[in-house]
């Protein structure tokens, strides 16, 4: 569905990816982490047709991005992280937004909608970030497209909202879409994704299924000082240390996100190693 | 499906730049004509009454079209220097082809034929008012036949002036497409150097030529002999004719066709 091959881009002399490779298969929810400043946006902007490699290839659903065929702008949609919606009446920005999008279900925005709370009758110059976030979230996943990218979404949004985007985005999910999250609140991913992906200093340096995150890694709060040999990554709490291990039970264990990109940032090398046995 | 021009995706693009823009079209006629209801208004004020003759009048129009008309192409795609309304305008779902011919028809025919209605609503009221006041029998400026007056910027017919303007305003819309910020100041700049270079061009193209000046244009050289007598000596026709033909009809449409393709390639 994505295929990002031997992808270079920079601003001007700043070097924001060299050599990335990698492919987003349809049936998966795809989180991008990364500091603030390491590409997360700019890999969105470029698979989005919005940026243009400056080497290699991106292709998406068989169309070259930057074209911006409508064809393929039919089928994707992005909820940047800073967004701009016309100063109109949310039923008026369904009714001329929507024709654009033929897999559009007007049910599923209002939906959503009503599960966010938001008056369908007001404008949206008129609702606060949030409120009009949710509205574009909203309108997002009603397009029914078939790649959605969604960039910091829960940047704006209270606690309740954040869980309430996660069931919307799990519900949204089928085996011809494929959904791209980037986001540096690690724990806004938690029990959304299956699969994650690290940037860090120009490269991917992890992309790897959440399943076979937890058959190959254990992660854990120990107060035995004997655990701490074993780990791969540990830090300590204010009482006993959090411990990534490998997973030597067998059993698939529950998986501290934070900790995976905390434990791939110390030492990307080593993750990848342990995950790939 | 055609991904470059298909009219049913155009028929919704114009819907919603139609009801987007609502508010703004009308409140920009309105400013347009609250401009000229003052300025000819306070003239109405004045004494002289051949400020209302046909020669002021073309001078109130091409003066209020160039300064609008370009200031408003300046700004046409002003939304392209703004991230989110960028990201917004290109990830609509039609071709740029069709995104540029929508903002095209509205910004630039939809504008001129606006300004042209609201600029002879507010002369007809004023030139009207003027002939009873002063007793005299201006004719109302007619943009439709515009050749019927006297240019008065240079020699030609008047509908010229308007082969000029669509250059100059194309300019400024290419300038709103290429430069994300600033692009009214920069298209200002850039005209402006523009002119500079020109005068340049011609000074030097003059110390290669013998003693004289440019007469009636500048396809025709004036040479003084040194016997005190004058030569006149022109381009070749089918020179002239070319180049005229190439700044009436080529000139404006090669500034638009080169404002879809740096919008067909622009990104954030």
């Amino acid at each position: 569905m994505i295929s990002i091959q031997n992808f270079h881009f920079a601003y001007r002399r700043n070097t924001v990816f060299e050599d990335v490779t990698a492919t987003m298969k349809p049936g998966h929810i795809y989180g991008i982490l990364g500091r603030n400043g390491t590409g997360k946006s700019t890999l969105l902007y470029n698979i989005a047709g919005l940026l243009y490699p400056t080497g290699g290839k991106i292709e998406v659903m068989g169309f070259s991005p930057h074209k911006r065929e409508s064809s393929f702008l039919q089928d994707i949609f992005i909820i940047p992280e800073e967004f701009y919606l016309p100063d109109i009446p949310v039923e008026k920005f369904v009714q001329y937004y929507s024709p654009f999008y033929p897999k559009f279900d007007k049910k599923v925005f209002l939906e959503h909608v009503q599960g966010f709370e938001i008056p369908v009758d007001s404008t949206l110059q008129a609702m606060s970030y949030g409120q009009k976030k949710k509205v574009l979230i909203s309108f997002g996943i009603a397009t029914n497209v078939s790649v959605l990218l969604m960039d910091e979404p829960t940047n704006g949004l209270d606690i309740i909202s954040k869980s309430q985007l996660k069931r919307i985005i799990a519900g949204a999910i089928d085996e011809n879409k494929c959904i791209l999250v980037s986001s540096h609140q690690v724990k806004d991913l938690e029990n959304l994704i299956d699969e994650v992906i690290i940037i860090n200093a120009t490269k991917i340096i992890l992309k790897e299924g959440l399943e076979n995150v937890g058959k190959k890694l254990s992660f854990k709060i120990s107060f035995d000082e004997d655990d701490l040999e074993d780990a791969l990554y540990s830090e300590s709490l204010l009482r006993g240390n959090a411990i990534v291990s490998r997973n030597t039970i067998g059993d698939e264990s529950g998986i501290d996100l934070e900790l995976l990109y905390k434990a791939t940032m110390a030492d990307p090398l080593k993750m990848q190693t342990v995950l790939v046995d | 499906m055609n991904h470059t021009f298909e009219l049913s995706r155009m028929y919704f693009l114009i819907r919603k730049y139609i009801y987007e823009n609502r508010k703004a079209y009308p409140l920009l006629f309105l400013a347009i004509g609250g401009f000229f209801i003052l300025w000819l208004g306070v003239y109405l004020l004045f004494t002289n009454p051949n400020l209302f003759n046909e020669r002021f009048q073309v001078g109130y129009y091409f003066t209020g079209l160039f300064l609008s008309g370009c200031l408003y192409g300046g700004i046409l795609f002003s939304e392209l220097g703004s991230k989110p309304k960028a990201i917004n305008y290109l990830m609509i779902p039609v071709s740029s082809l069709e995104k540029f011919i929508c903002t095209f028809f509205f910004g630039v025919l939809i504008f001129f034929i606006g300004y042209s209605v609201v600029f002879y609503i507010v002369d007809a009221t004023a030139v009207s008012i003027a002939n009873m006041k002063y007793g005299t029998q201006w004719t109302i400026l007619n943009p439709l036949a515009i050749d019927r007056y006297e240019n008065v910027f240079f020699d030609g017919p008047l509908s010229y002036v308007y082969y000029i303007y669509f250059v100059a305003q194309a300019f400024f819309i290419l300038s709103s497409i290429y430069f994300s910020k600033h692009s009214l100041f920069k298209a200002i700049v850039g005209l402006g150097l523009l002119w500079v270079f020109l005068m340049l061009f011609f000074l030097l193209i003059r110390n290669f030529l013998p003693p004289g000046w440019f007469y009636q244009g500048i396809d025709t050289y004036q040479i003084l002999e040194p016997s005190g007598q004058t030569r006149v000596v022109s381009l070749p026709s089918a020179l002239t004719g070319a180049l005229a033909f190439y700044f009436k009809f080529l000139l404006a449409p090669s500034l638009w066709v080169a404002a879809y393709f740096k919008l067909r390639e622009k990104q954030l």
